[in-house]
């Protein structure tokens, strides 16, 4: 009988033995996910940044026409004027 | 200009003075606006001629850098397609992770259950043999066991399982008769009594 117990125990021990090995391959597989999401975070938000100075280079591009052509505008009705 | 403009409205004042103090007040309230207002005034054209003129340096560095608001659009669009990407890929990360948290929250349950076992099975397995020879097997065998306590020990068990509420359980008790020997053997195992 104590025999029978005594393998039982093995038996359990190994179980959470390997449960437990389970257990740390799985913390180290969440602190890898964890520093890739790190990772991956501060990547967006330097492209939401990139994205921010495109958009208003955009803006930027299309004021620089719209005010070289008042110019325009502007001296050739003021060369009809005179 | 609006110092020297200042300076006349002033020396009309004094001049006034002594003629009508009316027209010598008035006369220092314009002196004194005539001279404050151009100033303000020409500090902001100035300030709005600066701003503009940095502005326009602003553009013409957008327009040399690029060609055409078409390729501004298309680093935007590339700019957007890579924060998607970025973002599936951090889903993604974050699905894995709760998933794993998950099973991570299962093996300590499991773990948690196994150590329950362990501790069911370790500490709680007695076993006492009496060996006993000859005639009056029985009353040899009862008197052994009142000697070895094993009772006691039984108690103090069942004590610490209601203190860890572990539930119940249930003694069996075997006596092995063999020819002239005997044998009395307890286990102890988790049951619903």
């Amino acid at each position: 009988m104590q025999n029978k117990f005594n393998r039982l125990i093995e038996l359990l021990q190994n179980k959470m033995n390997s449960k437990k090995s389970e257990r740390n391959s799985i913390m180290k597989r969440k602190n890898i996910i964890a520093s890739n999401v790190y990772v991956l975070e501060t990547d967006i938000k330097t492209e939401n940044e990139k994205l921010k100075e495109l958009e208003s280079s955009l803006k930027k591009y299309k004021l620089y026409y719209f005010k070289v052509m008042g110019i325009v505008l502007y001296m050739i009705l003021a060369s009809f004027a005179s | 200009m609006a110092l020297a403009f200042e300076g006349i409205i002033i020396y009309t004042a004094i001049s006034c003075l002594g003629k009508s103090l009316f027209f010598a007040f008035w006369s220092i309230v314009i002196g004194f606006f005539g001279s404050i207002l151009p100033i303000v005034a020409l500090k902001s054209f100035y300030n709005g001629i600066k701003d503009d003129v940095k502005l326009f340096r602003e553009l013409r560095m957008v327009r040399k850098r690029y060609g055409s608001d078409k390729e501004i659009q298309e680093d935007i669009s590339r700019v957007k397609e890579r924060i998607e990407s970025l973002n599936s890929q951090l889903d993604k990360l974050n699905e894995e992770d709760n998933n794993l948290n998950e099973l991570l929250s299962s093996i300590n349950r499991e773990i948690l259950l196994l150590q329950k076992k362990l501790y069911v099975v370790k500490e709680t397995f007695i076993s006492s043999t009496f060996n006993v020879e000859g005639d009056r097997i029985d009353e040899k065998l009862n008197l052994e066991y009142e000697e070895s306590h094993v009772e006691e020990k039984v108690q103090a068990i069942q004590d610490e399982d209601e203190k860890a509420s572990l539930g119940k359980r249930f003694v069996v008790t075997k006596k092995l008769k063999v020819k002239h020997k005997s044998q009395l053997s307890l286990c102890f195992f988790y049951g619903k009594s």
